[in-house]
């Protein structure tokens, strides 16, 4: 009797163990709460792009699709293909407060980065198509 | 042999007197151009690119069997394939050093690439030179029983000549000598020690990730022994897809050795369906 006990008990922890695990991975996945404010030193915030918009957008379209468009999407909405893995939200690039910014803001958040957004430093190595890709991501306001 | 004194120096002259039809032409622009490809491998070949300082590398690269069965082994699918893991380290801008191991013949190899002179976008250099030099290590039932175990050992040096034509169009052609430390105990037509060989390769970019890659590697010399058979060139086109982290290549060809000098000395599978094999090559970068 106590052995059939026994048995029940562990049966029933398992359950618990298991309807405790899938709760706590469905949870996390929906818990995506909005962006940290990130703290942009000023030496970025005042970095001034050497490069003309309008020139060589296809070279930074290439190096967005190549680099951004998996999480961030075609047209920088958030929405791409490894977006829903990320634990914070994307962002939207055609939104006004996000165009507001200045080229410098963008610069670091796209190259230097922090949690989710990668360091780009060393895959983009070139100062220029690092502009370049800020250039491609304006074309993105509404 | 003595084509390769004609063909070769017709090649170069091509690459560097070809004028670049859409790259920068500001005159003191003494930048790098941008990469010419976007791996260090190209199908059965390597590149002049050398991944960022830092940059840990891992190629997996596959050759199934031959498609001559057709849906019945599923092109070679169902057929023993022939696997290397390669993996590389940048260990200064412009020195890269790697390993591998690979399936077939069980070797081992040690490989080192050196960019020699590197493309700018002025065309004040109009073309990229690297070295590439690999020492691979014969593991094999066979050649474990070879009289030394110098005998087990073969290597290949490259010299990797490459022009990037502009965003789309890059172009590499690459001469390369093959040694083995032995030959008379690999069998009655493997009798030569020194082997020559010419590749050109090259890509063409027709979406910002997407390419068609295509090789074509040369013996240019032939095998001596009794029963040696002709070596035999190799051609290879496929598709390539680069991602910020990967190259993903899938391509058919005529080579299924993996490891450039046992291609190009002992290669006997012709273009036709008994000898095409479909392969591919992943790589991965982390960076550091």
């Amino acid at each position: 009797m106590n052995q059939t006990n026994n048995v029940m008990k562990t049966r029933l922890i398992y359950h618990l163990a298991v309807v405790v695990f899938l709760g706590s991975v469905l949870f996390s996945a929906n818990d995506v709460g909005p962006q940290e404010p990130w703290e942009v030193p000023t030496k970025y915030k005042k970095m001034k792009n050497p490069t003309d918009p309008e020139v060589d957008l296809s070279i930074g379209k290439q190096l967005y699709n190549k680099h951004c468009k998996s999480c961030h999407g075609k047209t920088g909405l958030g929405d791409g293909p490894k977006a829903a893995e990320l634990d914070t939200p994307s962002g939207d690039f055609s939104l006004a407060s996000f165009q507001e910014q200045s080229d410098g803001e963008l610069y670091y958040k796209s190259v230097i980065g922090r949690d989710d957004m990668p360091n780009y430093e060393k895959k983009i190595p070139d100062e220029e198509d690092r502009w370049l890709v800020i250039n491609y991501m304006r074309t993105f306001a509404k | 042999m003595k084509r390769i004194f004609i063909v070769l120096p017709l090649l170069v002259g091509i690459l560097v007197y070809t004028p670049i039809y859409s790259q920068e032409e500001e005159e003191k622009d003494k930048r790098p151009a941008r990469p010419a490809f976007e791996s260090q491998l190209l199908i059965d070949n390597q590149t002049v690119i050398i991944p960022t300082q830092g940059t840990f590398e891992w190629d997996m690269q596959h050759r199934f069997g031959a498609v001559e069965d057709g849906i019945e082994d599923l092109f070679g699918l169902y057929d023993p394939s022939n696997i290397r893991m390669g993996f590389t380290y940048s260990l200064l801008e412009r020195l890269n050093l790697g390993f591998g191991f690979t399936k077939f013949n069980k070797f081992v190899d040690f490989n080192a690439k050196y960019l020699i002179l590197q493309q700018t976008r002025s065309n004040s250099m109009p073309i990229s030179v690297a070295y590439y030099g690999l020492m691979a290590i014969e593991y094999s039932d066979a050649a474990k029983e070879y009289d030394k175990s110098i005998d087990q050992v073969s290597y290949f040096s490259q010299i990797l000549i490459a022009r990037r034509f502009g965003a789309a169009f890059s172009l590499q052609i690459s001469p390369s000598y093959s040694h083995f430390n032995a030959v008379d105990q690999r069998g009655e037509d493997k009798e030569r020690h020194d082997m020559y060989g010419l590749g050109i390769g090259g890509r063409y970019k027709f979406t910002g990730m997407t390419s068609f890659i295509f090789d074509y590697e040369m013996p240019l010399s032939e095998q001596t022994g009794p029963e040696a058979p002709e070596v035999q060139p190799s051609l290879s086109f496929g598709v390539e897809i680069a991602t910020s982290s990967h190259a993903f290549q899938v391509f058919i060809g005529n080579y299924q050795a993996i490891v450039p000098q046992e291609n190009l000395a002992y290669n006997t599978n012709e273009f036709d369906s008994s000898g095409i094999f479909i392969g591919f090559n992943i790589t991965r970068l982390w960076n550091f």
